[in-house]
């Protein structure tokens, strides 16, 4: 269970765009698995189908590490991809940034006291991250 | 080459895909499910006979597919853009 937990991605990302050949793409990473469409609504339902087929695949082989990680194959898709990368890495920094001062906020000074080799005793406490980067 | 076409019958598709795995002495199975994903999965054949998973890769079926969306076949089949196009061209 542990090794198929280890295997699984840890992040997947759907994307629908309007291609530069006027259709609808529809695209998944980490699996290389896209679809063209005429229209956007249409692009949406086909790569989430085919993403929840292609998930039921990984399943039923133990989530095979040549097909749970490919590297996207089409070039616009991967251009996209790129700057799709972009926002979610930013948007995802910006959210544990969030949470780790509101966490940081509601917590007090935490104690501590070391008796084995190093005998040491004080407290720790995150600064606001407006106060660490000031000092 | 000359210029390629951005759909083809699915049908033809669908013929040349099991074509090129007979060919390499493939087997190709067709998984579906509800609607219209469909998964292509391919296996060899080890020492004691067994089939082994090589890979697969899912596709929409309907009247045509999309060139582009026919490529995800290339790397489990192990051919080429061209190759597939020839094949598909031939029948």
């Amino acid at each position: 269970m542990k090794e198929i937990i280890e295997k699984t991605p840890k992040i997947i990302i759907e994307v629908v765009y309007k291609s530069k050949d006027k259709t609808w793409r529809g695209f998944c990473s980490p699996f290389d698995i896209s679809c063209t469409a005429n229209t956007k609504t249409e692009a949406v339902k086909k790569i989430g189908e085919l993403v929840e087929i292609y998930i039921d695949g990984l399943k039923k082989y133990a989530y095979p590490t040549n097909l749970t990680i490919k590297e996207l194959s089409d070039t616009e898709d991967r251009t996209i991809f790129n700057e799709v990368l972009k926002y979610v890495i930013g948007d995802i920094t910006s959210k544990m940034k969030n949470d780790f001062e509101k966490f940081q906020l509601e917590k007090e000074s935490s104690s501590f006291r070391l008796t084995n080799k190093v005998k040491a005793m004080g407290t720790y406490l995150f600064l606001p991250t407006e106060i660490a980067s000031f000092a | 080459m000359s210029s390629i076409p951005t759909k083809f019958k699915f049908k033809k598709y669908e013929k040349a895909i099991y074509k090129i795995a007979e060919n390499k002495s493939l087997i190709l199975n067709k998984e579906s499910k509800s609607g219209s994903g469909r998964r292509y999965e391919v296996f060899d054949v080890d020492k004691e006979n067994k089939p082994r998973l090589k890979g697969f890769w899912v596709i929409h079926e309907d009247k045509y597919i999309y060139t582009r969306d026919m490529y995800k076949c290339l790397d489990v089949l192990e051919i080429t853009k061209e190759q597939l196009i020839s094949i598909l061209e031939k029948i």
